[in-house]
């Protein structure tokens, strides 16, 4: 499925664009389809040591947290746009 | 700075999240080279920047001062022994300049936007960090922009705009306003207190933890019953704390901490009461302390760490047991707190009954908010006037309502 992908920050500065069209089926496909793009530099910043992604990390499809979906399993339609944006604390 | 997640440093700039791993960015002292007593501290006026030294503000022409900070701290004896407790102090952030606590963070904060020499300055809030902003940056002289969920206390954005801030009410929830800033932010190059400004914004709020053991005269309390929102606040009090007691200030006393939520948005709560590391977001919060209904608290997983290892507590209140609160505060002591200083005392109440807290402890609950900033969640849970004719007879007739 083709899917837009939208970064924020220093993963837009690492990978060097802000608008990524991927083929993937769910959030973590799509996660893991970028990592493999962009590299070690890239995947190092999005996935921790055990490969999660990051606590302070926040993915949304079509604007919703994918927390509040079925996380890193929540399946991607065509024409769907994922976020990844660092978590802001707010408060 | 320092990244508190994976430990990078990063020099003194506008940027919240480590560029390595997107933890969050703190300030750090040289508390060697701080030279800080008793003496000294009280020769200094009564406001945070009595504690400058532990403030991330260097060129001291840059700090704007509407004199927040050193508010009463309350001994409620009539409230205590209502609640079972001997010795029970609140410290009361309702009488600050804009009458909340947030005055402590954005004092700091639009002082480090002056030093940084930001353009315009802003934040997203639930509605007493909007107030605040919009009153420092009125002081400092800067444009504000305000991102609020549109179903913020009228009150609270009459005030932010009265200020002059740039008002823009979200169609969506805090988090979402949240997000929305953070773009903002990034796009415009804004200095947004809560965002880019955060790692010296949240140090505004140790200034609580100083004044409570200054004012307790200089020794810590047993207990602290915080509110929980993002969780900033719990944590800088602990930093607070813990700067005092590496400056000799206080000794290593042991102090609880104590986290109060409303049970409409108790995600640190139920963490803690399920045992789980980390935070489950709530997606759609629903309870009349709207200063804390931050659904994806960023701060969480720290504060459950944090109340942990300090064996302290987490608990939540409803709505109904944080009216009866306000009502009982304001009525014991004369203190008017919002909804968010209700839910610490309703929690106290709870946790007293429970055994968790102890009548012989010393307690501190720290009121965060006037109870003006939510009259119209308030209203309707306070005794209407008794409407009588002019005359005595009228009123003697009435005066029976009240049994005196």
């Amino acid at each position: 499925m083709s899917v837009s992908v939208e970064l924020s920050g220093v993963l837009s500065q690492v990978s060097g664009e802000k608008h990524i069209q991927v083929d993937s089926l769910t959030v973590a496909d799509a996660l893991e389809t970028l990592a493999d793009k962009y590299g070690d530099d890239f995947r190092g910043r999005l996935f921790d040591p055990n490969g999660k992604p990051r606590r302070f990390i926040n993915i949304y499809v079509n604007g919703r947290d994918c927390r509040f979906l079925k996380r890193l399993d929540t399946e991607l339609r065509a024409g769907d746009t994922v976020t990844i944006i660092p978590a802001v604390s707010g408060g | 700075m320092v990244c508190r997640e994976c430990g990078a440093r990063y020099p003194i700039k506008l940027m919240y999240a480590c560029e390595k791993c997107f933890g969050p960015l703190e300030a750090v002292y040289t508390l060697e080279d701080v030279k800080l007593t008793p003496d000294l501290i009280k020769s200094r006026s009564k406001s945070i920047w009595r504690y400058h030294e532990l403030l991330p503000v260097k060129d001291r022409s840059s700090i704007v001062d509407l004199g927040t900070g050193y508010t009463p701290l309350h001994r409620c004896s009539r409230l205590g022994a209502k609640l079972g407790v001997k010795e029970l102090f609140v410290k009361d952030d309702t009488v600050n300049p804009t009458n909340s606590f947030k005055d402590r963070p954005s004092a700091v904060a639009i002082s480090k936007a002056l030093e940084f020499g930001a353009k315009a300055v802003g934040c997203p809030s639930t509605g007493n960090l909007a107030a605040s902003v919009a009153a420092h940056a009125a002081k400092a002289g800067l444009p504000c922009y305000v991102f609020v969920p549109f179903d913020t206390e009228l009150t609270k954005v009459l005030q932010a705009a009265a200020y002059g801030a740039r008002l823009v009410a979200v169609k969506g929830t805090y988090d979402e306003a949240n997000r929305l800033a953070a773009q903002v932010s990034e796009r415009f190059g804004y200095a947004f207190a809560n965002i880019n400004l955060r790692p010296f914004y949240v140090e505004g709020s140790k200034t609580l933890a100083f004044e409570i053991v200054e004012q307790l005269g200089w020794r810590s309390p047993d207990v602290v019953v915080v509110p929980l929102g993002s969780g900033a606040l719990m944590l800088a009090i602990k930093r607070g704390f813990e700067q005092f007691r590496k400056l000799g200030l206080i000794d290593d006393t042991p102090i609880r901490l104590v986290g109060a939520q409303a049970s409409g948005c108790a995600p640190i709560a139920n963490a803690f009461k399920a045992g789980d590391e980390d935070v489950t977001p709530i997606e759609h919060p629903d309870t009349i302390a709207k200063s804390l209904a931050i659904g994806d608290p960023g701060d969480g997983y720290y504060v459950l760490k944090a109340i942990r290892e300090s064996r302290g507590w987490v608990e939540s209140a409803t709505d109904d047991e944080i009216l009866d609160a306000i009502k009982l505060l304001a009525g014991s002591e004369g203190i008017f707190a919002e909804p968010a200083g209700g839910v610490t005392i309703a929690v106290l109440k709870k946790l007293v009954q429970s055994g968790v807290v102890s009548g012989d402890e010393t307690v501190v609950s720290c009121v965060t908010g006037n109870g003006f900033k939510a009259a119209d969640t308030i209203q309707g849970a306070v005794d209407k006037p008794l409407l009588i004719e002019p005359s005595l007879e009228a009123f003697e007739k009435v005066k029976e309502v009240w049994k005196v």
